[in-house]
């Protein structure tokens, strides 16, 4: 609920809610509506975190600041141990925190913390999300880059912030100095797990579809994040139906002896024991990418990962 | 099928969400701000602030620092020539990878080298935004927030920049910050120049 003006609102959180009727909706707002809000609370989930920047004024910097701070030890700045360091050293002031900026503190007992840097809890308010990575697993043809696909597009037309790391697009970047040898395969899922981490912390929903044939590998990167956040699909198809697909003629040039270590050729692939969403395909019976993407947004809606 | 560096019999995916959907989704562009200059300089303090400034408007930042992702990504690498060029290569690939998710992805590292930037630049020439923060080695050495200089003097240290290894400044920057008549920008209003450079260039609304 929101009192607006006279009138009063009744808004459900914007996870479902389009996008162009969110904008359209706080376009009506003024930033002093926005600032009678602010009292009210958690007002800005209604509009969803893109649409607020719409209302908010941007706040400038306020070097001598009227608002009293507790900035022990949390301020991560040189210098920045106490408030009056805080002030003397000019320490980054704490504009940002556009919400609590708002609040005039002196002998008022609105004191509020301020944090110095933008944490991932604030990056997940903004986006309606929380940040995790989605590792899809499974053979060469098995379908996670098709199902990495379907999940960002309806992830995307739900609102949601996602973005896929595939192995084969890494090896074009970050990892084109790396080879298929055992230790450059390795250093290739250790380096995007870094990566798919540092998007989870942005607050990003990461989507990494690589074969990571190795469970050592793939549990290396799951123990790079928090509890929960590393959510590991296993694309559970038989290799003869991966066969089949071939869709890079790859498994052609492996029984053909023209390609080494091709996993399920020639290398192992390791099945998760423990995975949280697992896929079974079956020659004959095949889920649509786009029914494989809804069992895992499931998943994310019932643990969360679809709002702040 | 393509053959790329060391890897061969890859494909490149095209995927129906692109650049351009993030953008609208986010309402901004996704860009790389890149933060140079000597240790104690202000990067990471502008990169911090630069953060809260975008984020106070809405807008989705994240803050790649030369340090942290030494934790991480790049912990198998020391402070060689060769390694201090590759912690620079894959922190530029990285921070291109957030740029395309739509992210204003800031770095913030030391980056001493000309050519290690410009390949950086190259990666994403449109939309990389160099910021020197151009502050004189002796309130850099004054300030020696993390006790380098000191060590560095004493010798315990080799190789550091400013000390013993070269910081080859930019000679054509986007955003060049410096003292005025001796004084140095607030954190804020260093955040504030760069912001407004944002905005004049159109990437804080997206363009469709």
């Amino acid at each position: 609920m929101a009192t607006f003006g006279n009138q009063t609102l009744n808004l459900c959180k914007s996870s479902a809610l389009d996008f162009s009727l969110s904008e359209a909706l706080c376009a009506k707002l003024t930033p002093s509506k926005a600032a009678v809000f602010h009292r009210g609370g958690k007002i800005l989930e209604i509009c969803g975190g893109v649409a607020r920047s719409r209302f908010l004024a941007p706040i400038k910097a306020m070097e001598a600041s009227e608002t009293t701070t507790h900035a022990n030890g949390q301020a991560k700045q040189a210098g920045c141990s106490s408030t009056a360091d805080v002030l003397a050293n000019n320490c980054g002031g704490f504009s940002g925190q556009s919400t609590l900026q708002m609040s005039t503190v002196g002998n008022s007992s609105n004191v509020v913390w301020h944090k110095c840097s933008v944490e991932k809890r604030d990056r997940q308010e903004l986006l309606n999300q929380k940040g995790c990575v989605i590792w899809i697993t499974g053979l060469s043809g098995s379908g996670k880059s098709t199902l990495a696909c379907a999940l960002s597009r309806a992830l995307h037309a739900r609102g949601k912030l996602t973005y896929i790391l595939d192995g084969d697009n890494c090896r074009h970047g970050l990892n084109r100095d790396l080879s298929f040898k055992p230790e450059d395969r390795a250093e290739n899922i250790r380096r995007i797990g870094e990566v798919a981490k540092l998007f989870a912390d942005a607050g990003v929903i990461c989507i990494a579809s690589l074969i990571s044939p190795f469970r050592k590998e793939r549990d290396a990167c799951r123990n790079l994040l928090p509890e929960g956040d590393f959510i590991e699909v296993y694309m559970d198809v038989p290799l003869q139906v991966c066969e089949t697909r071939d869709p890079k003629g790859l498994y052609k040039l492996a029984r053909a002896g023209k390609i080494k270590g091709f996993t399920g050729v020639d290398d192992p692939y390791e099945p998760p024991l423990n995975c949280e969403i697992v896929l079974h395909q079956r020659e004959g019976v095949c889920d649509s990418p786009t029914i494989l993407a809804e069992k895992v947004i499931s998943y994310l809606e019932r643990k969360g990962y679809l709002e702040a | 099928m393509s053959t790329v560096g060391n890897s061969t019999n890859i494909f490149w995916h095209e995927c129906p969400v692109r650049s351009v959907d993030r953008q609208k989704l986010l309402n901004q562009q996704g860009c790389i701000v890149w933060i140079t200059g000597l240790s104690g300089s202000g990067k990471s303090t502008l990169a911090c602030s630069l953060g809260r400034q975008l984020h106070s408007q809405g807008k989705l930042s994240y803050v790649l620092d030369g340090d942290n992702l030494r934790h991480g990504l790049n912990k198998n690498l020391g402070f060689t020539p060769e390694d201090r060029t590759e912690n620079i290569r894959r922190v530029g690939e990285v921070a291109k990878l957030f740029a395309d998710a739509g992210l204003i992805c800031i770095a913030s590292l030391i980056s001493p080298y000309r050519k290690d930037r410009d390949a950086c630049r190259a990666l994403l020439p449109e939309k990389f935004i160099e910021v020197f923060l151009n502050m004189p080695l002796e309130l850099c050495e004054g300030r020696d927030p993390k006790g380098l200089y000191k060590l560095a003097r004493a010798g315990k240290i080799k190789g550091f920049t400013g000390i013993d290894d070269p910081y080859e400044p930019p000679l054509n920057c986007e955003i060049e910050i410096k003292q005025k008549d001796g004084n140095c920008p607030t954190p804020n209003e260093m955040a504030g120049q760069v912001v407004s450079y944002l905005e004049d260039k159109g990437y804080l609304e997206a363009h469709y």
